[in-house]
């Protein structure tokens, strides 16, 4: 009991998406036995077991979860009340759901969890544009809000608005330029406009972080390809672009030996198809 | 010199009851600052303002990381002449909060001060009222004669030993002293703590002071305008390209 105390901790604190190991252990461990001996950290444990039943679509393990928060907390508590809200979402009833939200914000306007919630019950129903304007007007009162820009970011690449969605990426490069994802991510939406300079060296950039992105090499194969075929087709000053398309080449060349290199310390019995793929995308 | 003895009955009637009394005392406040204490809405406007302060010092920061357009987008857009954000923020009228006319600033103060300072005032003089003018202990190494106005308050005898303690200095080590007990007891950053309440009222008036947002927002727009576009991934291909190619030759 005391070790699955513990990892239900550390999964808890570090934000672990483990959902179906905790469902695990709650079920195995820790559902029958008297949980008082923790003190407070009893009704932590139960708001995490009941957010996990949710992700794992437990509805009976929720509902019991939140029977005993609620029966400590009754109405008063703003924390049991969103989590009566996010049951109420996960079994379909919108109405219901946003009814308790909107009143919970009645008291509190600045209440940020029931804010985000508000936004994903739009998307949840599919009212995307609702969502991205609401998750607009909640960025104007929380501009550093790193997971709020990235939400925005997939709302707007899930309606094409690539331009957008590269404004929100360029944000989550302000906030954390640190995290390779971001980076890749932010090639990946230039790449699909078009543009094809800054995609490759936002690919190159992933590699300067993390050298094992994979994806990130792949784009570069495809965007030098892309580059190359572009002065190709404009031929204007042939000086010039010779010298171009031999570093393009330069680069091209580079990425596929790195994946390649990649292959064959791995998994060598896939290279020659490898091989094959990356001679289609290639010219 | 002849020693002194105590009644023993002190330890029972002085030297004890003060320990139990901080140590409840100190319980009972912890207890009454969670009832009292109502989680404060934050100010919306606040909020914002400090949201927009953290994101220009990001892109003052990590502007770099962006293409060019981007940072001069958004430069623009914090610290534009006329329709900046910065700029305009900065005009903003402050309401000045008055302590004195506000009466919900008033009240938050007022029961403050109430939770705070009340009990130690009641307590200091109850304990000061029934227990003072006793020696209740000795600590067990000499001191100099300096010592005696801090462990002998009550007792003003010129020519006892320095290392004999008074009840009332017992009480004020007791206050000091029981820091750790609590943090045993109630868990880290309890509100039983007389002394980290005294630190508070001491920054109580840095504190109740409106935070004047329109000099930080002007500090913020000058340090956006020098900022200059330097992109750190100018050269980057040719930068990962050479120092990962060694790892292929080998």
């Amino acid at each position: 009991m005391q070790s699955a105390v513990e990892k239900l901790r550390k999964y808890r604190d570090e934000n672990y998406r483990s959902h179906d190991e905790i469902i695990e252990i709650w079920t195995h461990v820790l559902s029958n036995r008297n949980l008082s001996s923790l003190g407070d950290e009893k009704w932590l444990i139960l708001e995490q077991i009941f957010k996990s039943a949710l992700h794992c679509s437990k509805q009976s393990i929720a509902r019991q979860c939140f029977e005993q928060l609620e029966k400590k907390f009754k109405k008063t508590s703003r924390r049991v009340t969103t989590l009566n809200g996010m049951y109420f979402e996960s079994i379909g009833e919108f109405e219901r759901a946003e009814e308790i939200y909107s009143l919970l914000l009645e008291d509190n306007e600045t209440d940020a969890i029931v804010r985000k919630r508000q936004i994903s019950l739009l998307k949840e129903q599919n009212q995307i544009r609702e969502a991205i304007s609401q998750l607009n007007s909640y960025l104007e009162l929380y501009q550093a809000d790193q997971e709020a820009w990235s939400e925005l970011c997939d709302l707007y690449l899930s309606e094409h608005d690539y331009t957008k969605a590269a404004f929100c990426a360029e944000e989550l490069l302000l906030i954390n330029p640190h995290n390779h994802l971001n980076h890749e991510r932010y090639a990946s939406i230039r790449y699909s406009q078009g543009d094809y300079e800054k995609a490759r060296t936002y690919y190159f950039s992933t590699l300067k972080i993390n050298p094992t992105n994979v994806r990130a090499l792949y784009g570069i194969i495809l965007t030098s390809t892309n580059l190359a075929l572009k002065t190709l087709g404009t031929n204007s000053k042939i000086q010039n672009s010779n010298e171009n398309n031999q570093s393009l080449n330069e680069q091209m060349q580079w990425a596929r030996e790195q994946i390649m290199q990649k292959y064959i310390e791995t998994t060598p019995d896939l290279l020659p198809i490898i091989e094959s793929a990356i001679q289609s995308l290639t010219l | 010199m002849v020693e002194l003895l105590l009644d023993s009955a002190i330890r029972f009637w002085v030297f004890m009851p003060i320990v139990v009394i901080t140590f409840f005392v100190g319980m009972l406040r912890h207890y009454i600052t969670i009832i009292t204490a109502g989680e404060k809405p934050v100010d919306k406007q606040q909020l914002a303002d400090s949201q927009a302060l953290i994101r220009t010092r990001i892109l003052r920061e990590n502007g770099k990381y962006i293409p060019k357009e981007g940072f001069v987008m958004r430069k623009h857009f914090f610290a534009n002449e006329e329709t900046g954000y910065l700029t305009k923020q900065q005009t903003r009228q402050q309401p000045i909060r008055n302590p004195i006319t506000d009466p919900t600033m008033m009240t938050e103060m007022l029961k403050n001060n109430i939770s705070n300072m009340v009990p130690m005032i009641v307590i200091g003089g109850v304990i000061n009222w029934a227990f003072s003018g006793f020696l209740c202990t000795k600590v067990p190494f000499p001191l100099t004669y300096r010592f005696k106005p801090m462990l002998q308050r009550g007792v003003e005898l010129a020519t006892l030993d320095a290392s004999w303690l008074s009840s009332v200095s017992w009480y004020a080590i007791n206050i000091f002293g029981q820091r750790g007990i609590n943090n045993l007891l109630l868990g880290e950053n309890n509100a039983a703590d007389q002394t980290k309440m005294m630190q508070d009222q001491m920054n109580m008036a840095a504190v109740s002071m409106p935070q004047d947002s329109s000099k930080a927002f002007k500090a913020e727009r000058e340090g956006l305008l020098v900022v200059d576009h330097q992109w750190a991934f100018k050269n980057v291909e040719s930068d990962v390209m050479s120092q990962r190619s060694y790892i292929r030759s080998r």
